[in-house]
Protein backbone atom coordinates (compact mmCIF):
# COMPACT_ATOMS: atom_id res chain seq x y z
CA UNK A 1 0.00 0.00 0.00
CA UNK A 2 1.36 3.33 -0.73
CA UNK A 3 1.78 5.97 1.51
CA UNK A 4 -0.27 8.65 -0.11
CA UNK A 5 -3.62 5.99 -1.01
CA UNK A 6 -3.34 6.23 2.92
CA UNK A 7 -3.02 10.12 3.51
CA UNK A 8 -5.85 10.56 1.34
CA UNK A 9 -7.97 8.73 4.07
CA UNK A 10 -6.46 10.31 6.95
CA UNK A 11 -7.44 13.69 4.96
CA UNK A 12 -10.87 12.94 4.45
CA UNK A 13 -11.36 10.91 7.45
CA UNK A 14 -9.95 14.45 9.53
CA UNK A 15 -12.26 16.31 7.29
CA UNK A 16 -15.58 14.32 8.78
CA UNK A 17 -14.24 15.32 11.74
CA UNK A 18 -13.18 18.55 11.61
CA UNK A 19 -15.99 19.42 9.60
CA UNK A 20 -18.47 18.54 12.10
CA UNK A 21 -17.05 19.81 15.20
CA UNK A 22 -14.90 22.82 14.47
CA UNK A 23 -16.59 26.21 14.63
CA UNK A 24 -17.71 27.99 11.79
CA UNK A 25 -18.64 31.46 10.77
CA UNK A 26 -22.31 32.30 11.56
CA UNK A 27 -23.90 33.34 8.28
CA UNK A 28 -27.60 34.11 7.71
CA UNK A 29 -29.25 31.50 5.22
CA UNK A 30 -26.17 29.28 5.03
CA UNK A 31 -26.43 28.83 8.96
CA UNK A 32 -25.07 25.17 9.85
CA UNK A 33 -24.82 24.06 5.56
CA UNK A 34 -21.87 26.35 5.66
CA UNK A 35 -20.42 23.13 6.50
CA UNK A 36 -20.99 21.63 3.25
CA UNK A 37 -18.07 23.30 1.69
CA UNK A 38 -15.86 20.84 2.93
CA UNK A 39 -18.25 17.85 1.24
CA UNK A 40 -19.47 19.24 -1.63
CA UNK A 41 -16.60 21.41 -3.19
CA UNK A 42 -14.12 18.38 -3.36
CA UNK A 43 -16.06 16.50 -5.27
CA UNK A 44 -15.65 19.10 -8.28
CA UNK A 45 -12.16 19.41 -7.55
CA UNK A 46 -11.89 15.99 -7.55
CA UNK A 47 -13.49 15.88 -10.69
CA UNK A 48 -11.55 18.04 -12.68
CA UNK A 49 -8.09 16.93 -10.97
CA UNK A 50 -9.17 13.59 -12.72
CA UNK A 51 -9.94 15.08 -15.79
CA UNK A 52 -6.74 16.68 -16.23
CA UNK A 53 -5.32 13.49 -15.98
CA UNK A 54 -7.61 11.79 -17.88
CA UNK A 55 -6.67 14.64 -20.80
CA UNK A 56 -3.01 14.36 -19.98
CA UNK A 57 -3.18 10.53 -20.98
CA UNK A 58 -5.02 11.01 -23.84
CA UNK A 59 -1.84 13.54 -25.24
CA UNK A 60 0.63 11.08 -24.44
CA UNK A 61 -1.64 8.71 -26.63
CA UNK A 62 -1.63 10.77 -29.47
CA UNK A 63 2.23 11.40 -29.01
CA UNK A 64 2.90 7.79 -28.19
CA UNK A 65 2.38 7.10 -32.33
CA UNK A 66 4.95 9.24 -32.91
CA UNK A 67 8.05 8.61 -35.77
CA UNK A 68 6.11 5.17 -37.15
CA UNK A 69 6.12 3.41 -33.43
CA UNK A 70 3.02 1.52 -32.39
CA UNK A 71 0.61 3.36 -30.56
CA UNK A 72 0.20 3.03 -26.75
CA UNK A 73 -2.97 1.84 -25.95
CA UNK A 74 -2.37 1.36 -22.00
CA UNK A 75 -3.02 5.61 -21.93
CA UNK A 76 -5.86 5.23 -23.62
CA UNK A 77 -7.34 2.28 -21.02
CA UNK A 78 -5.54 5.35 -18.62
CA UNK A 79 -7.69 8.24 -20.26
CA UNK A 80 -10.98 6.25 -20.22
CA UNK A 81 -11.62 5.01 -16.72
CA UNK A 82 -9.67 8.48 -15.08
CA UNK A 83 -13.08 9.96 -17.23
CA UNK A 84 -15.50 7.17 -15.59
CA UNK A 85 -14.53 8.07 -12.52
CA UNK A 86 -14.41 11.73 -12.61
CA UNK A 87 -17.92 11.88 -13.56
CA UNK A 88 -18.95 9.79 -10.50
CA UNK A 89 -17.33 12.52 -8.79
CA UNK A 90 -19.04 14.95 -10.81
CA UNK A 91 -22.64 13.38 -10.14
CA UNK A 92 -22.24 13.34 -6.44
CA UNK A 93 -21.31 17.21 -6.47
CA UNK A 94 -24.51 17.45 -9.04
CA UNK A 95 -26.33 15.82 -6.30
CA UNK A 96 -24.73 17.03 -3.08
CA UNK A 97 -25.46 20.49 -5.09
CA UNK A 98 -28.79 20.31 -5.43
CA UNK A 99 -29.48 19.48 -1.79
CA UNK A 100 -27.68 22.65 -0.81
CA UNK A 101 -29.59 24.75 -3.00
CA UNK A 102 -32.61 23.51 -1.86
CA UNK A 103 -31.83 24.42 1.45
CA UNK A 104 -30.16 27.92 0.82
CA UNK A 105 -31.82 28.99 -3.01
CA UNK A 106 -35.37 27.23 -2.12
CA UNK A 107 -35.19 24.79 -5.49
CA UNK A 108 -33.37 22.02 -6.21
CA UNK A 109 -32.00 23.70 -9.56
CA UNK A 110 -32.13 27.24 -11.23
CA UNK A 111 -31.36 28.49 -14.58
CA UNK A 112 -27.75 29.18 -13.09
CA UNK A 113 -25.17 29.37 -15.75
CA UNK A 114 -23.19 27.32 -13.00
CA UNK A 115 -25.48 24.64 -12.79
CA UNK A 116 -26.39 24.42 -16.71
CA UNK A 117 -22.87 24.64 -17.40
CA UNK A 118 -22.31 21.75 -15.06
CA UNK A 119 -25.03 19.41 -16.66
CA UNK A 120 -23.41 20.60 -20.21
CA UNK A 121 -20.19 19.18 -19.24
CA UNK A 122 -21.97 15.69 -17.98
CA UNK A 123 -23.51 15.86 -20.97
CA UNK A 124 -20.01 16.68 -23.28
CA UNK A 125 -18.29 13.54 -21.69
CA UNK A 126 -21.70 11.22 -21.69
CA UNK A 127 -20.63 11.88 -25.92
CA UNK A 128 -17.04 10.82 -25.12
CA UNK A 129 -18.55 7.65 -23.96
CA UNK A 130 -20.78 7.24 -26.70
CA UNK A 131 -18.11 8.25 -28.96
CA UNK A 132 -15.96 5.42 -27.48
CA UNK A 133 -18.71 2.93 -27.64
CA UNK A 134 -19.31 3.31 -31.19
CA UNK A 135 -16.20 2.49 -33.01
CA UNK A 136 -15.27 -1.28 -33.52
CA UNK A 137 -11.55 -0.93 -34.07
CA UNK A 138 -9.79 -0.11 -31.03
CA UNK A 139 -6.80 1.61 -32.74
CA UNK A 140 -9.29 4.07 -33.89
CA UNK A 141 -11.38 4.72 -30.80
CA UNK A 142 -8.39 5.41 -29.12
CA UNK A 143 -7.30 8.02 -31.42
CA UNK A 144 -10.97 9.37 -32.28
CA UNK A 145 -11.77 9.22 -28.06
CA UNK A 146 -8.20 11.13 -27.30
CA UNK A 147 -9.28 13.62 -30.02
CA UNK A 148 -12.34 14.10 -28.69
CA UNK A 149 -11.14 14.34 -25.17
CA UNK A 150 -9.36 17.17 -25.65
CA UNK A 151 -12.24 19.50 -26.61
CA UNK A 152 -13.93 17.99 -23.84
CA UNK A 153 -11.53 19.09 -21.50
CA UNK A 154 -11.51 22.67 -22.85
CA UNK A 155 -15.29 22.50 -22.88
CA UNK A 156 -15.93 21.87 -19.20
CA UNK A 157 -12.86 24.57 -18.63
CA UNK A 158 -15.52 26.97 -20.70
CA UNK A 159 -18.46 25.99 -19.17
CA UNK A 160 -17.92 25.71 -15.49
CA UNK A 161 -14.69 27.80 -15.69
CA UNK A 162 -15.32 30.63 -17.44
CA UNK A 163 -19.08 31.35 -18.83
CA UNK A 164 -20.72 31.25 -15.28
CA UNK A 165 -18.21 33.93 -14.09
CA UNK A 166 -19.09 36.74 -16.94
CA UNK A 167 -22.91 36.65 -15.89
CA UNK A 168 -25.12 36.85 -12.89
CA UNK A 169 -24.99 33.57 -10.97
CA UNK A 170 -26.38 32.56 -7.49
CA UNK A 171 -23.37 30.20 -7.23
CA UNK A 172 -20.16 31.73 -5.09
CA UNK A 173 -17.30 32.25 -6.85
CA UNK A 174 -19.48 33.50 -9.79
CA UNK A 175 -20.93 36.72 -11.05
CA UNK A 176 -19.55 38.74 -7.92
CA UNK A 177 -19.91 36.58 -5.49
CA UNK A 178 -17.81 35.37 -2.61
CA UNK A 179 -15.88 31.71 -2.53
CA UNK A 180 -12.77 31.45 -1.26
CA UNK A 181 -10.89 34.11 -2.64
CA UNK A 182 -8.18 35.84 -0.25
CA UNK A 183 -11.16 37.61 2.15
CA UNK A 184 -14.10 35.69 1.75
CA UNK A 185 -12.95 31.95 2.97
CA UNK A 186 -12.62 31.97 7.19
CA UNK A 187 -9.33 31.06 8.45
CA UNK A 188 -10.41 28.58 10.40
CA UNK A 189 -12.23 26.67 7.47
CA UNK A 190 -9.44 26.53 5.36
CA UNK A 191 -7.44 24.24 7.75
CA UNK A 192 -10.48 21.82 6.83
CA UNK A 193 -11.30 22.81 3.27
CA UNK A 194 -7.69 22.36 2.02
CA UNK A 195 -7.02 19.07 3.17
CA UNK A 196 -10.39 18.00 2.46
CA UNK A 197 -9.49 19.12 -1.47
CA UNK A 198 -6.31 17.31 -1.12
CA UNK A 199 -7.98 13.87 0.44
CA UNK A 200 -10.63 13.63 -2.11
CA UNK A 201 -8.44 14.24 -5.02
CA UNK A 202 -6.47 11.53 -3.50
CA UNK A 203 -8.91 9.06 -3.19
CA UNK A 204 -10.16 9.69 -6.16
CA UNK A 205 -6.94 9.14 -7.93
CA UNK A 206 -6.81 5.59 -5.95
CA UNK A 207 -10.78 4.63 -7.07
CA UNK A 208 -9.18 5.40 -10.94
CA UNK A 209 -5.72 3.63 -11.08
CA UNK A 210 -7.73 0.86 -8.97
CA UNK A 211 -10.70 0.99 -12.56
CA UNK A 212 -7.44 1.25 -14.71
CA UNK A 213 -5.78 -1.35 -13.04
CA UNK A 214 -8.77 -4.28 -13.14
CA UNK A 215 -8.95 -2.93 -16.96
CA UNK A 216 -5.48 -4.11 -17.58
CA UNK A 217 -6.03 -7.46 -15.86
CA UNK A 218 -9.20 -8.02 -18.19
CA UNK A 219 -7.29 -7.30 -21.40
CA UNK A 220 -4.97 -9.57 -19.89
CA UNK A 221 -6.96 -13.10 -19.32
CA UNK A 222 -9.76 -12.43 -21.09
CA UNK A 223 -8.54 -12.36 -24.48
CA UNK B 1 -27.28 54.39 25.84
CA UNK B 2 -28.80 50.71 23.63
CA UNK B 3 -29.71 50.81 20.46
CA UNK B 4 -31.25 47.65 19.62
CA UNK B 5 -31.70 47.95 16.08
CA UNK B 6 -27.86 48.22 15.85
CA UNK B 7 -27.00 44.77 17.86
CA UNK B 8 -26.69 41.79 15.58
CA UNK B 9 -29.00 39.81 15.39
CA UNK B 10 -28.54 36.34 16.55
CA UNK B 11 -27.82 33.27 13.54
CA UNK B 12 -29.62 30.23 14.27
CA UNK B 13 -26.78 27.02 14.32
CA UNK B 14 -26.94 23.58 16.20
CA UNK B 15 -26.03 25.17 19.89
CA UNK B 16 -28.52 22.51 21.49
CA UNK B 17 -27.64 19.71 18.99
CA UNK B 18 -23.69 20.46 20.17
CA UNK B 19 -24.62 20.86 24.38
CA UNK B 20 -26.86 17.45 24.09
CA UNK B 21 -23.27 15.76 22.61
CA UNK B 22 -25.36 14.05 20.28
CA UNK B 23 -23.24 15.03 17.55
CA UNK B 24 -20.80 12.36 18.47
CA UNK B 25 -23.28 10.06 17.60
CA UNK B 26 -23.36 11.07 14.31
CA UNK B 27 -19.55 11.59 13.78
CA UNK B 28 -19.50 7.82 15.22
CA UNK B 29 -22.10 6.58 12.38
CA UNK B 30 -20.21 8.78 9.73
CA UNK B 31 -16.82 7.34 10.80
CA UNK B 32 -17.62 3.62 10.62
CA UNK B 33 -19.16 4.08 7.54
CA UNK B 34 -15.32 5.52 6.10
CA UNK B 35 -13.88 2.92 7.68
CA UNK B 36 -16.14 0.49 5.72
CA UNK B 37 -15.26 2.29 2.76
CA UNK B 38 -11.64 3.08 3.43
CA UNK B 39 -11.45 -0.83 4.52
CA UNK B 40 -13.27 -1.79 1.20
CA UNK B 41 -11.01 0.27 -1.18
CA UNK B 42 -7.77 -1.12 0.41
CA UNK B 43 -9.37 -5.14 -0.20
CA UNK B 44 -9.83 -4.34 -3.62
CA UNK B 45 -6.13 -2.60 -3.74
CA UNK B 46 -4.23 -5.81 -2.04
CA UNK B 47 -6.54 -8.17 -4.56
CA UNK B 48 -5.91 -6.57 -7.83
CA UNK B 49 -1.61 -6.68 -5.94
CA UNK B 50 -2.59 -10.58 -5.98
CA UNK B 51 -3.92 -10.85 -9.54
CA UNK B 52 -1.43 -8.84 -11.19
CA UNK B 53 1.43 -11.23 -9.49
CA UNK B 54 -0.43 -14.00 -11.13
CA UNK B 55 1.54 -14.99 -14.74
Amino acid sequence: MKAWKLLGLALVGYSLYAGLMFEVPRLFILNETIRNLYFHVPMWFTMIALLSGSLVYSLRFLRSGDAGKAVDMSRDRQAKNFAEVAMVFALLGLLTGMIWAKATWGAYWTADPKLNGTAVTLLIYAAYFVLRGSVEDPEKRAQLAAVYNVFAFVMMIVFIGILPRMTDSLHPGNGGNPAFGNYDLDNGMRMVFYPAVIGWILIGWWIATLRVRLAQLQDRFLK
Amino acid sequence: MKFPFLQTPSVEMAELFRSEGKIFVVLAVLGIVFAGMAAYLIWIDRRLTKLESKK
